[in-house]
């Protein structure tokens, strides 16, 4: 039963997917970013499905079983606040500026922005190194997810093989109208099936309040964060969700919009969507204590899984999984497409082909991408073994170290390349360092302080970006009148 | 308002590491307060939104919406003087 409903829900997907090919174009520009045509309320969710991944279900319930309630100020209002703000600020620009110049990809813009290939260059190498662990966690997750529901009879290998087999379907055949109407309807899934899944299972352990009353028993520890996290972690996490301005899926799905009207919707309704996937998981993760109190790091990041398994029907399980396929090939679908565009366009036409491909075969060689990473990506998925919550983390501290290339590229217009390549190489230096250092410890700080390395990445990027632009000369006046008023 | 919609999304990011809850485990709406604190805050976060869009959303930038797209050929050349600086 439970395997026949996410049988059924992968189909459902795929016919979303291929029905969106039908109002294909054939042009490039339709294939990589929906002739920038996309309304409101699937930019919306789009951008929400995007960003919402097995990070959300599994991995945060995976955290907040182990560390409490915190896990929600930590990860889940930090976003709501930072991620529109990000959005508002940087998103719409990003927009105007894209849809002006016919820009696809960050890379084009940055390299045009400062007048360096080899800063494109270097750019695009760090986004896609920062990408494939992120990447790996749907991959993960899916697999996780089918292993569990199916009490260990479906091996981990092959939820990642039919989720990486589904999303190579619709993203190679739909390109990005697909992928927008794919996340759209995965999204509104998950969201559902979330909050569905939390009422069941909540009045199956007898009410939340019994249930409450039994955790602060045995765990009272997890309804406090005391003891679980610093203030000062709190504070530096919110540098995390920074990287959504950096993440080249979302700066791909800013500019399908057809206008700049419709991020309005999307500002003032994410902070609620956030709200609504993140109260379950994290109460359902803190909840597990009750029936499962012993499992290790691995096994945590499932417990939302096993909840299901214990206290609903198996019809629930089945939507519980496709839930969480859901989450997981909402964002894999946008990563994976964003990245052969990136291919494509950065790599592919910008040196050498520009003039000599037609908009059909731009469109195969994208695909031919799309392709090689989701194979690329299953096989890491097979060798990795470490926590969701951690490779998540370190993903995101990456991208959100390289946020100030992009708000100065769009806000300082005395910024040179020489800053941006000092900002680069400063978060490529000390990300490098603090993974070695932190790799293997989820409590990792810098120096036991309670900072998370990002805050520093990203101090030190800015820091960097101001002085290297100060000590260099800025863009030529073409480029400058070009991007900004006189 | 302009200023009024940016000194409460300021206000809000001052007011996210709540302190105060930091070691009270007391129920509040049925959850632990540290919960609670958080879960409204959202949706006071996303009545700030609302004011911030309303008052000071960036309208000079809707002048991109009157221009052709780009093409991948001319985005040199492109011209963006009419589109403010920030």
């Amino acid at each position: 039963m439970t395997l026949a409903v996410i049988a059924s829900y992968m189909a459902l997907v795929l016919m979303v997917g291929v029905l969106s090919h039908r109002l294909f174009r054939g042009t490039g520009e339709d294939y990589f970013l929906a002739t920038r045509s996309i309304g409101p309320f699937v930019l919306l969710m789009s951008l929400f499905g995007t960003q919402m991944t097995a990070f959300a279900l599994l991995g945060a319930s995976g955290q907040s079983y182990r560390t409490g309630i915190g896990v929600f100020g930590l990860m889940a209002s930090s976003s709501a606040i930072v991620v529109p703000t990000v959005f508002f600020f940087v998103g719409t620009r990003a927009w105007a500026i894209g849809k002006r110049c016919g820009y696809t990809t960050q890379v084009e813009y940055i390299r045009d922005r400062w007048e360096s290939d080899l800063l494109g260059l270097l750019l695009f190498i760090a986004l896609v190194a920062l990408l494939i662990p992120y990447l790996l966690i749907g991959v993960m997750g899916a697999g996780i997810t089918l292993a569990d529901i199916s009490g260990g009879q479906v091996p981990t290998w092959v939820g990642g093989l039919v989720i990486s087999l589904v999303v190579m379907t619709y993203v190679t055949y739909g390109g990005l109208r697909g992928t927008a109407w794919a996340n759209t309807f995965q999204t509104l899934v998950f969201m559902t099936l979330g909050a569905v899944t939390f009422i069941y299972v909540a009045n199956a352990m007898g009410g939340l309040g019994p249930a409450f009353e039994r955790i602060a028993e045995a765990r009272p520890d997890l309804l406090v964060r005391e003891g679980n996290y610093s203030p000062v972690t709190y504070l530096s996490f919110l540098f995390i969700p920074l990287s959504a301005g950096m993440f080249p899926h979302l700066f791909m799905h800013w500019l399908t919009a057809s206008k700049l009207h419709n991020f309005r919707i999307t500002v003032v309704a994410y902070p609620l969507c956030i709200a609504v996937v993140w109260i379950p998981s994290v109460l359902l993760g803190v909840l597990g204590n009750i029936d499962f109190p012993e499992l290790t790091v691995l096994e945590s990041n499932a417990v939302m899984v096993r909840l299901i398994e214990t206290h609903a029907p198996e019809f629930l399980a089945g939507l519980l999984g496709a839930g969480v396929f859901a989450a997981v090939m909402s964002s894999l679908d946008s990563q994976t497409l964003s990245l052969g565009t990136m291919f494509t366009k950065d790599i592919v036409l910008h040196y050498g082909y520009d003039q000599k491909m037609t908009d059909h075969q731009q469109v195969l060689v994208a695909r031919i991408f799309v392709a090689s990473i989701l194979v690329v990506t299953y096989l890491l998925s097979l060798i990795t073994r470490t926590s969701i919550f951690a490779m998540g983390t370190w993903s995101f501290t990456g991208f959100a170290g390289l946020f100030p290339i992009i708000v100065a590229a769009l806000f300082w217009k005395r910024s040179t390349k020489l800053g941006a390549f000092a900002s680069l190489l400063t978060v490529t230096a000390l990300w490098t360092y603090y993974f070695i250092q932190g790799w293997g410890q989820p409590d990792y700080s810098v120096g036991g302080t309670g900072v998370m390395p990002v805050a520093v990445i990203v101090t030190a990027s800015a820091l960097a970006m101001l002085a290297g632009s100060l000590l260099s000369s800025p863009p030529c006046d073409a480029t400058m009148r070009k991007f900004f008023s006189a | 308002m302009k200023a009024v919609a940016y000194g409460l999304l300021t206000l809000l990011y001052v007011l996210h590491t709540d302190v105060w809850y930091w070691d009270v485990s007391r129920m509040v709406l049925g959850f632990p307060i540290g919960f609670t604190y958080h879960v409204l805050g959202t949706i006071v976060i996303t009545g700030t939104f609302w004011l911030v869009v309303r008052y000071t959303w960036p309208i000079e930038l809707e002048a991109a919406e009157e221009h052709g797209v780009g093409t991948a050929s001319n985005h040199l050349d492109c011209d963006l003087t009419s589109v403010e600086s920030p």
